[in-house]
Order: structure tokens, then sequence, then C-alpha cells
């Protein structure tokens, strides 16, 4: 198994607990399989393999199929979905940067909690928590009431909208068919929002109160027409915060590479067309300047002819990250994604092997793949280091795996070893595999970390824990500090260093899940292209 | 005897009139008294004597030359000697080494020796050459090395290599480039003329430009050329330091321009990160003899 199926298994741990760990675990290591397997593999019993899967259903972490022929429902997990748990703190974050708005952080944080909920559930529970934190003072009860569904319900519009938040798809039971099947629906009927009111939230929710959103929607009946607001479900749109991070990336990349005004640029561009630059998209095909300045921020000020003059510019120096439809006065941009995550990575790889090895491997490293490929001595000449220190950083690489080395017949049709050439070349892809791994390994370190260091001080946090609770009851500060000081400073200092190892790992971990999505991403878009040929057809 | 003289003569004079060689029928016809045995026994006695050299003609057809005495410094050399140092000679300033002498004069056995005496008579030297330390190589004693040989500006005189000097310029030439990129993109912002990506067109220059601020500051007495300033600054671009563009002249020709260049990524969570850097990563799991809890470089970075 590789590293994300260990952190897949590991984040299960800690956000749902050992049973659901295990059977996750084990449609990991081997999926589809039906629950008489996986309670065999597991040693527990069906009943508790199935509530297990509920959970796992409900949050899309696991889908079901049958087997053609036969009555058999099995059970896959999704290992990808299952990572972005790691991604909740940078998914929350997100939302807040680009709304601003408490609403909309509690909206994606519900929805986050309970995997998917009914519309009217959703609305009333944040306006609840609205009301716990004492966001809207009103004259009488019904007046904040009003105020809160409003400010909700614009969030709920916005999110909907820019399709962070989408509605699930519908089943439908089919007689004796084993499972229920997702209705064929135009998916642009999943991000229309919701005709609902107060009254109809109101109501709802009292429902909602004795329908347990924790069972499965597989076994619920949902009702008619998407436009009926209480029986649509809502979800998370996973595909959608993972563009917002792409875009996030890019943006960063430029800005630093050239300057802020040129990042402002590419923010407006990849705005300007987000429903057409999904996560698994490309390129964004050239579109007009004229369309993206609209979005452009009013500071710094820019005219049209500067803004094309700049693209133009970009395109000629921007080592084939902006795209042109070929035409010059048509004045048409775009931003090829393979190719900047091609860059993006190689960058991050480069530091990566001047970190570990020093700067002169990078050198090599960087010429080797600029050459594609070289001998040895080829390296140390256009390298301009000693030969002994060139071979010596060669063969350590070689012997990392980061640069691997080929065999070449010098003459076509004779390959005695005396004729053939032996030349290095790195392979891209495999480093970036490598350091995915790394990055997730690094991930799921920083949880079992935590995790010990939880366990290891459970005493001194339980105490913490009550005498913050008092402190918050007393208004006199001298009681509070004589209160602070009843605690050892043994304690204390054990508390503050289990403090910092969870500010530190909880970083180690958000970085590591940024990297490893710039991998990710890098090998989704480089895959190469594998058709199979079958009697029935070509494979894609 | 004195008829046997007479006919080598006669064989000598045909010789010089027929500067570049002489058939069998030929000498027939312009000594039309002599035997054909007798001809052949004084031609033979010739080519003895090294007066007289056999070559192959055109179809196979056998014509004999009149041999040119060795002069120069060929004088006084044998055979196989003249053909060393015409093979040495041929290889001009890159010398040869002694397989590629053997192979091309097909002599194997006293090459070390005639190799030896024409060292001794300074009619060749033995290099060393950067490429293959352990190998000597053979070249004709007047010539200056190739510089593939002697490894250019960047080998002093006992090959090796001059790290501090190629150090030296790396710097000095980033240094003004990165001083000049300042200077040009600090020009706030942008203009109504230029953006700050145009600017950037100015802040780009050639090798030679490069090379003629570094000879200005006088930090190197070298004398270098154009190409060598090259070669550095495509070093630099190795190390991601430069963009390198190539721009188009007025008279059609490519010119590469070079421009310090910022990182795209200012600090990768991979080169802070102690399980990115650690070689033992493979075998770490929970638990185990390499393990997170019990990791010194992870202890080592918390406590950072």
């Amino acid at each position: 198994m590789t590293e994300n199926f260990h952190l897949a298994k590991e984040l299960l741990l800690m956000n749902y607990g050992e049973v659901v760990a295990d059977v996750g675990g084990c449609l990991l290591e081997k999926h589809p399989i039906p629950i008489s397997l996986i309670s065999k593999t597991t040693k527990r019993k069906s009943a508790l393999v199935k509530k297990a899967l509920c959970v796992l259903i409900q949050h899309k972490y696991v889908s079901f199929t049958t087997k053609p022929g036969k009555d058999v429902v099995l059970y896959k997990a999704n290992v990808n979905h299952i990572i972005q748990l790691a991604n909740i703190p940078r998914a929350i974050f997100t939302t807040r940067n680009l709304y601003r708005s408490q609403e909309a952080e509690l909206i994606v944080e519900k929805l986050i909690q309970h995997g998917e909920m009914k519309t009217g559930v959703l609305i009333k529970s944040v306006m609840d928590q609205l009301k716990e934190m004492d966001q809207l003072k009103g004259a009488d009860g019904e007046l904040t009431d009003q105020k809160a569904f409003a400010s909700v319900k614009k969030a709920f519009d916005e999110l909907s909208n820019a399709h962070f938040i989408k509605r699930e798809n519908r089943l439908r039971v089919n007689g004796n068919y084993p499972i229920p099947t997702y209705e064929d629906e135009n998916p642009t009927i999943h991000y229309i929002p919701v005709n609902i009111s107060l009254a109809d939230v109101m109501s709802s929710s009292n429902q909602g109160k004795e329908d347990d959103t924790s069972e499965p929607s597989s076994k619920k009946k949902k009702e008619e027409d998407a436009s009926s607001p209480s029986p649509v479900f809502w979800i998370i749109n996973n595909a959608r915060y993972q563009q917002a991070y792409r875009d996030e990336i890019i943006v960063e990349y430029v800005s630093n590479k050239y300057d802020v005004i040129v990042g402002a640029m590419v923010r407006a561009m990849l705005r300007c067309k987000e429903g057409e630059a999904s996560i698994d998209k490309k390129e964004l095909f050239p579109f007009s300047v004229c369309e993206m300045f609209r979005l452009f921020p009013r500071e710094p000020k820019m005219s049209l002819d500067m803004m094309v003059k700049c693209w133009r510019e970009l395109r000629d120096i921007g080592e084939g990250m902006v795209i042109d439809d070929g035409v010059e006065q048509t004045n048409n941009f775009g931003i090829d994604f393979k190719r900047t995550f091609q860059l993006i990575a190689a960058d991050n790889v480069y530091a990566w092997v001047e970190q570990r090895y020093g700067e002169h491997a990078t050198l090599i490293c960087r010429l080797i793949h600029r050459k594609q490929r070289l001998e040895i001595d080829q390296i140390g000449s256009m390298s301009m280091l000693p030969l002994k220190v060139c071979k010596a950083l060669v063969y350590k690489m070689f012997g990392d795996h980061v640069i691997s080395l080929e065999e070449l017949s010098r003459h076509a049709g004779n390959t005695t070893r005396k004729n053939n050439l032996h030349v290095f070349h790195v392979d891209m892809p495999t480093l970036a595999r490598d350091l995915l791994n790394r990055s997730h390994k690094a991930a799921r370190n920083s949880l079992i970390l935590r995790k010990m260091s939880r366990e290891k001080n459970k005493r001194s946090l339980l105490l913490r824990e009550k005498l913050d609770t008092i402190k918050e009851n007393l208004e006199d500060e001298e009681e509070k500090v004589a209160l602070d000081n009843e605690m050892d400073d043994s304690v204390r200092n054990a508390l503050n260093k289990h403090d910092h190892l969870v500010d530190q790992t909880f970083q180690m971990q958000m970085n590591g899940m940024e990297t490893a999505f710039i991998f990710n991403t890098y090998l989704n878009l480089n895959a190469p292209q594998i058709t199979i040929k079958t009697k029935k057809g070509i494979l894609g | 005897m004195s008829d046997t003289t007479n006919l080598k003569e006669q064989i000598i004079v045909v010789g010089k009139n027929y500067a570049k060689g002489f058939t069998h029928n030929q000498l027939e016809s312009q000594i039309p008294g002599a035997s054909k045995e007798n001809l052949a026994k004084n031609i033979n006695q010739l080519l003895q004597a090294n007066v007289l050299e056999l070559l192959t003609g055109k179809n196979g057809v056998i014509v004999y030359r009149m041999k040119q005495a060795n002069q120069g410094p060929l004088k006084g050399l044998d055979e196989s000697e003249t053909i060393v140092y015409q093979v040495i000679a041929s290889a001009q300033n890159k010398g040869s080494s002694l397989l590629q002498i053997q192979n091309a004069s097909n002599i194997k056995s006293n090459l070390q020796k005639i190799l030896k005496k024409l060292v001794n008579k300074r009619l060749l030297k033995t290099v060393k050459s950067v490429k293959t330390p352990l190998r000597k190589i053979y070249m004709l004693y007047d010539l200056k090395p190739h510089e593939d040989v002697t490894g250019g500006k960047w080998y002093n005189e006992n090959q090796e290599f001059e790290a501090e000097f190629v150090k030296v310029l790396q710097s000095q030439a980033l240094k003004f480039l990165k001083r000049k990129n300042l200077e040009i993109t600090s020009i706030s912002g942008f203009n109504d003329n230029d953006t700050s990506l145009m600017l950037l067109r100015k802040a780009r220059f050639t090798a030679e430009e490069v090379l003629q601020e570094i000879m200005k500051s006088k930090v190197i007495k070298v004398d270098l050329t154009p190409q060598n300033m090259e070669s550095i600054l495509d070093t630099l671009d190795y190390k991601g330091l430069l963009e390198v563009t190539s721009d188009c002249q007025p008279t059609g020709e490519s010119v590469r321009k070079f421009r310090y260049k910022k990182p795209g990524v200012k600090q990768s969570y991979l080169t802070t990160s102690p399980c990115c850097l650690c070689p033992s990563v493979a075998i770490c799991t929970p638990g185990g003899s390499v393990s997170p809890e019990g990791c010194v470089y992870m202890n080592d970075w918390l406590e950072f």
C-alpha cells in the first residue's frame, strides 16, 4: 500500500473511530468486496460493519455497485475523497478568504461534518450557531431569525452559484434491483440555488430532528422534483475547491516569479473563466483580453493596451505557461495548466534536491533534465565542475534513484556492450511520485505525533480544561491568576511543549497536503494516455 | 658494370622526367635498347637503394617514382618513423594517443621505441589531456595543444580545474545581472509606456556585454572570449538563477541574452519538513525501529 492509503486510514481513525477506520482500511486494501468479506476480514459483526458503511457512504468515501449477473452488493473506497479530510482547514480558510463571511464558513463546516444535509436543516443549524455566537442582536426573536435567515440564505446562494456546494444526485429505487441507482440528471441542475422561505426552514427543521441525517441516503426515498426545497440534499463540491487551490498556487507562482501585478492579471483571467477551467482541464482556452480586463482590480490602474502588451510579453518569456490562439490581432490568451504545473513541480523538485544534495547537485539535475540525456563526460564539461566532483554527485543521486541510467546502442543493430552509450536522465514523474509519497507520509506522521502527545498529556489537558471552565465563570482577575498558579511548573511546561508540537505538526500537515496537491495535479495532467485495444473497440 | 651504371643513370633520368611516376611500358619506350631482364634487375637495385619507390596506379598498374629525399624534420628518419611522424602530424594540435597511432600506422611492434626516439629528437612531445589524464597524447613539438586537450582557460598548467576562478566569474556575472535587474524593475511599477514585464526586456544582456562589464571592474586579469563567458552564464542558467532568451537581430542572426530571474517557488515545504529530507523514510513505521515518535530529526525540528 502506498502512503496515501496509510494516511487515509489514519484520518478515518482520527475522525470517526476504530470501527470505521478498520472497515475503511479493509476496503482500501481489497476492493470492491461485499459486507460478508468485510466482516470476515475485520472480525466484526455485520451489523457494526453496516453502521460503519453508513457513515462512509454518507460522506462519499465509499460507493457501491453490483457484480454483473449477481445480486451481491460490492463496496469500494475512494482514497482521494478520504484524504480530503486532511484538507478541511484549508477548505474553510479558502471559503473565509473568498467570502469573508462567517455564514459561508459555517455552511461549509456543517456540510463537511455531516457529509450531506437537507436544505432546511442546514440553514437552520447555521442560524442556530450564529445566534449562539451572539452575532445578531435584534429587538425580538422573530426579527433576529429573519436577519439570520437572510444572511445565511445569501451566503448559501453565493456558494451554490460559485459551485462550491452542490445538490446531491437523487437516487431511485428500482424494484428488485439490489441497489438504488442515480437518476440521469442534467449536471447544471446541481448548482441551482433553492427557493426556500423562513417558514419552510422552521418546519423542515422540526422534521429534520426526527429524520436523522446520519442515515444513508441510499436507504432514503427522495421526493419529486428539484425545485421543491426540503428534500434536496447538499454536499461539498470537492472538485471546485481543488480548482480554487490550483488557481491560488498558479497565482502565487506567477507573483513570485514576476510581480504582484502579473499575479493579479492571471487571477483576473482565472476568475473570468471559472466555469470552463475545471480541475481536470489541461488548458484554459484562449479568450479575449477585454473580458478579463473587466475583472481586473482598480488599483493599480492599468490600461487595456498595457494589459495586452503584458500578456504578449508573458507569452514570449513565460516558458510556455501562457498560450494564444495563434492570431496576433485577436489578443486572445489562455493558460496551459499542464505546462504550468510541470514548471511548478520541477521547481519544487529542484528545491528538494538542493536541500538534500547541495547546489552542485541541483545544477547537474537541472542540466540533465534540460538536455534530457547526457553522458558523464558531457555532464562534467557542461556543468563546469571538476570531473571527480561531478562523478561523485551523479553516482550518489543515481544510487538514491534521483537520476536514472539508460544504455543506448551507438550503432543500430549492434548491441555489444563495448558499443553502447551510457546516458543519464531525470525521470520527473517518478521523482514527483516519490515526493508525493513523502508528503503523505509527513502528513500521516504529524497526525500520529499529535495523537501520541494528546495521549501522553491527557491528564494535564483535562486539568487545563477544568481550570479554563472555572475561569470563565470568575470575574475577579486576581482569582483567575491564583487559579493559574495552582498548576505545577512541570505540567505547564508539558502543556507548552504539547501546544508547540500541535502547532508545528499542524503546519506540517497543511504544508504536506499542499505539496501533495501540486504533485498530484502534475501527475494527473501529465499522465500518459494509454489506449487498450479490445475486440469490442478501443478503451481510452 | 659500366653498362649497368649507365642503365641506372638512364632510369634515373627517366624518373626525373616523369616526376609523378612512370610505368614499365613508359620506361621501355624511353630506353629501347635495354632488355627486360636488365631493366627489372636495375629497377630492383634502385628500389633497394631507396632511390625509387613502388606505387600502385589506376587499374592496378605498377608505377615507379623517384623517392623524395627526406627534408627538414624527416631527414634521417627511416620508413616506420616517418609513417609514425606523419600520422601524428595529421592529428595537428589535438594529438594522438598510442592506440590511435597503432591503428592508423599499422605498426604495433617497436612503436614505443620509435616514439621515444622521436621525442628525444624533439620532433614530438607528450601532453596530458584533461579528458583522459592517465593516457599520454603525442603531438608535434612546435604545436600549441588544442583547448580540448588542455581544458582551455578553466585549467591551470598542472591540468587542474580552477574551481575558484570559475566561482569568481559566476559571482561577478550574477552580481552585475542582479544589480541591473533591480535598477530597472525598481522604476516604481510601470509608467504609461512600459509595463513591469516590458521593463524586464531592458534587463537582458549578451555574454559580450557581461564580459565587458567584468573586465572593466578589473577583478580578473585573464583574457576571456564571449564564448567563455557564455559557458559561465549557461552554468548560472542551469542553477536556475538566470533566464535565457534568443533575440532576433535586424541582421537576421539570433543572439542569446541573459537576465537575472527570481525563483518561482520561494520556499518549498519539501526543504523544511524532516520527513521529506529523511534518508530512512521508506522504513519509518509507528512503533518500528525507525518511527516518528522516536525520530531524532523530528525532535530536533520540533525543538528548533
